[in-house]
């Protein structure tokens, strides 16, 4: 028997479409808090990465102000290779 | 005196814990740092029951874990320093999640006070919590309900940190049952550490066998720089022995448990209203994110956000069109006659090159206000993020990585920061696709063009127009993305993911408006910049002659050089019905900025218009304080009817719907032929209907223009961005790609109007 975390990455494993975290969290019967302890426990383990929660920039130190980023929610997905996204820019920092 | 006891406030992010200090300790508080580290230590004193306590207020962390510094100083805190007791501070609505911190600290043997803070915002959302039966389950850990911003619960509170630090002896600790084969590992270590008389007097032992399986850097470097290695390899090796036995690591297994563990505890003591954990927002967002509705419910918002655009911004944007044409030319004028420049070229230069043209773009801040505000709404709402997510499916469904919605979205605002933003895919070619295609996204500099043009020739119908412009924007740049994702881009189908949508909630209005002053100063900045360079190079190049007989600054605009290089272009632009030199010319100073392109209009139409109108004109020219008094009584006028066109959207909504007609003049009239053109809508629509043949084909004309604006490459920065970020090579590509679907669709546009008999 799977534990519960095990079946939260299988989740993501086998998800063939978006879900929002209050979907995730009916189908697998999680209380949505406890489901979003978990996808941070597979966060810290590398087996998940946190995306969004804007581009956030962090060369010119405005990023906090950068009149067009847009205020964007958190999103996980499953960490497939080892690649290595370069640090987002935003446009303001020229 | 007696040393005052130390207590410690311990919880996640955002729970209260610093509402609940600050009620505690009052004005007695001190701030400073935790040694050694940048993370701010916030220390008071509270005086409970005649006794006095150091209360601190650790950083909000999630767990105990050495994830971060946070967390190493939270949990050296409790291990080091030995508080005579911690409140635990949870959210009451998000048990679940926060138990996890406090079940730690639990383990860790000290005495705890769990506080359930923020108890209202749970009891308003139908969560019930049995804080006498949990207690129980907690072996007689004092459970509190407290609203800390009430200062709810206080009493109680200050009562059980006393109990709980009065010497006497406490049911403690509470264990978690691992199970086994963790258990069996756990207790083989934690004989190994009892054995150690320096380890078991600095670490309660079953606590720090726990931690080392968990494979905690920070403690493991800790032992290691002692010299416990053999407790190391003890370790590890129980580490594989549990990975080979359960196919899952150590760590993994023991968070785990103590979620299971939570689950257990809260059975039966958390209940929630009938319709299980389906709060209100997720409900709205069974019809919001719907994979069918959710699609035309963005597009019904979004046309809603360019009425509002449009209409609202209207009253304004005419007022600073008449002030700009008006007092301040006067006043500029007047100044310079003052000072005997008023016949120069310097003058013109000032009058007809700079106030002009960056003048010609201000008159937008208004429309760009409005936009920024219905933007700053959404976002602040929560609904930008549902739209992002119903935005994902469309992506997804023509094979567009999910996260390319990022970028595109951005590029409703600018296409440089859009282009950077793709740095967020991990794949490359997904990066440059997706930068590809961002660049049809209509940025906030194009708006104002499509305003003049929608004013000049739709009048009322202006939104539609808008809407549509940025609609084929978006259906452009998929268009591409699906054609390029199938032949040059072809490989493997992109990962799904999991959003974290924020809760629908009411705007706050210092967010919006801090938002929409920091966007609305972005776009004044770059009129001040941008736009004043490219109007100054755009005057000399209209002021020098090279046909017919003018001199310098006394040269009729089509022999000027501007003129003339935009004479040689604009046969290319015939098929699209707009093949004037001023169009042409247009165009070409929309490659430094979309700004320039009305800017660049302000100064050929209108000049233009001067010249045939012929100068002297015997008109009475109002005092300064006639000026001042207009100004002002315009301004109110101004106000009124941005009221009025606020109120009219609702009626413009509804008569989208089938059978629904409510007219505009029976809610808070402004009448449709309120609308007055300024000279340069004026000058337009006359030059287009000339170009085209007839009214009704400049108006088609007018249309193809405006989609050429859409698609061609959007400004310098942008080539410079995509230079920068994917080499010389992609960049002229995607210049030569851009101009090409401009000019295809403009002319289709036309030619394809007219063949259906338009115009």
């Amino acid at each position: 028997m799977p534990t519960t975390l095990r079946q939260v990455l299988q989740a993501f494993e086998e998800a063939r479409a978006p879900r929002t975290l209050s979907q995730l969290a009916r189908e697998l019967d999680l209380p949505p808090g406890m489901l979003e302890g978990m996808i941070d426990h597979w966060v810290r383990k590398g087996r998940l990465r946190e995306t969004g929660s804007g581009p956030a920039c962090t060369t010119c130190g405005r990023s906090a102000g950068c009149p067009f980023i847009a205020k964007m929610p958190r999103s996980f997905e499953l960490v497939t290779g080892d690649e290595d996204a370069p640090p987002p820019l935003c446009g303001c920092c020229g | 005196m007696a040393t005052p006891q130390t207590i410690a406030l311990a919880g996640n992010p955002n729970v209260g814990k610093s509402t609940l200090f600050n009620a505690l300790t009052g004005e007695r508080q001190h701030v400073g740092n935790w040694p050694g580290k940048t993370v701010e230590k916030m220390a008071g004193t509270a005086h409970i029951g005649g006794r006095s306590f150091t209360v601190i207020d650790l950083p909000g962390t999630y767990s105990l874990n050495a994830y971060s510094s946070e967390e190493i100083i939270a949990r050296d805190f409790i291990t080091n320093e030995h508080p005579s007791a911690i409140v635990a501070v949870a959210d009451a609505a998000n048990l679940e999640r926060n138990l996890y911190l406090a079940l730690q600290v639990l383990e860790l043997g000290v005495p705890v006070v769990l506080a359930l803070n923020m108890a209202d915002t749970a009891r308003q959302r139908g969560i019930t919590i049995d804080a006498a039966a949990l207690s129980a389950r907690l072996n007689g850990t004092p459970v509190v309900e407290t609203v800390g911003s009430r200062t709810t619960g206080l009493d109680a509170l200050r009562a059980a940190i006393v109990a709980q630090t009065d010497g006497a002896p406490h049911l403690l600790p509470v264990p978690v049952d691992y199970g086994q084969p963790l258990e069996g590992e756990i207790a083989a270590l934690q004989a190994q550490i009892q054995a150690d008389p320096i380890l078991s007097y600095q670490f309660r032992p079953r606590w720090l066998a726990t931690k080392l399986l968990e494979h905690d850097e920070d403690l493991r470097a800790r032992l290691a720089g002692a010299g416990y290695h053999a407790l190391i390899e003890a370790t590890d090796a129980a580490m594989e022995r549990l990975a080979t036995q359960t196919g899952e690591d150590a760590e993994t297994l023991i968070t785990d448990r103590r979620y299971q563990v939570i689950a257990g505890l809260l059975r039966g003591i958390v209940t929630r209203p009938a319709g299980g954990r389906e709060t209100r927002s997720d409900r709205a967002d069974r019809i919001v994110t719907h994979p069918i509705w959710g699609v035309p419910i963005f597009l019904l918002l979004m046309w809603i956000v360019f009425q509002f655009t449009a209409y609202v911004s209207a009253p304004f944007l005419d007022w600073i069109d008449a002030l700009v044409g008006g007092p301040l030319t006067r006043w500029a004028q007047a100044a310079l006659d003052a000072v005997r420049l008023g016949d120069t070229w310097l003058a013109a230069l000032i009058v007809d090159g700079v106030i002009a043209g960056v003048g010609g773009v201000l008159v937008f801040v208004p429309v760009l206000f409005f936009l920024y505000v219905a933007v700053a709404v959404l976002e602040d709402s929560g609904y930008m993020a549902r739209s992002a997510f119903v935005m994902d499916r469309v992506m997804r469904s023509i094979g567009l990585h999910g996260k390319s919605f990022l970028p595109l979205i951005v590029g409703f605002g600018c296409t440089v920061p859009a282009i950077y933003a793709t740095r967020t895919l991990e794949d490359e070619d997904d990066r440059k696709l997706t930068a590809f295609i961002t660049t049809f996204m209509s940025c906030g500099a194009r708006l104002p063009v499509y305003v003049v043009f929608g004013a000049a020739f739709f009048g009322a119908r202006a939104g539609n127009l808008i809407f549509g412009l940025y609609l084929l924007g978006v259906v452009i740049a998929l268009l591409t993305g699906f054609v390029m994702k199938r032949t040059i881009y072809r490989h493997k189908a992109p990962q799904p993911f999991v959003l974290e949508l924020p809760p629908y909630r009411l705007p706050n209005v210092s967010n919006v408006l801090r938002q929409v002053r920091e966007r609305t100063a972005s776009f004044v900045r770059n009129a001040a910049t941008i736009i004043l360079a490219a109007s100054i190079v755009i005057w000399f190049l209209l002021a020098l002659p090279v046909r017919g007989e003018g001199t310098f600054n006394d040269v009729s605009t089509g022999d000027s050089l501007f003129g003339s290089v935009s004479r040689a272009l604009a046969p290319l632009f015939a098929p699209a019905g707009f093949g004037s030199w001023e169009a042409a010319g247009s165009l070409i100073t929309g490659f430094v900025a979309k700004e320039a392109v009305v800017s660049t209009m302000s100064q050929i139409y209108v000049e233009e218009t001067a010249e045939s109108a012929g100068d002297g004109a015997d008109t009475e020219t109002p005092s300064f304080g006639d000026d001042l008094r207009e100004i002002a009584r315009s301004f109110g006028e101004a106000a009124i009817l941005t009221v009025q066109e606020t109120a009219n959207i609702v009626p413009r909504t509804a008569n989208l719907l089938p059978l629904v007609n409510l007219g505009l003049g029976d809610w808070l009239n402004r009448g449709e032929d309120a609308e007055e053109l300024t000279s340069l809508q004026s000058a337009l629509t006359a030059s287009f209907a000339r170009t085209a043949g007839s009214a009704e084909r400049g108006k088609l004309a007018a249309v193809a223009f405006n989609v050429f604006v859409l698609l061609y490459v959007p400004c310098m920065a942008t080539v410079a961005a995509m230079r920068h970020e994917f080499g010389g090579r992609w960049m002229l590509y995607q210049a030569t790609y851009t101009l090409f679907v401009a000019w295809l669709a403009a002319t289709l546009v036309f030619q394809g109007g007219l063949l259906l008999g338009i115009g």
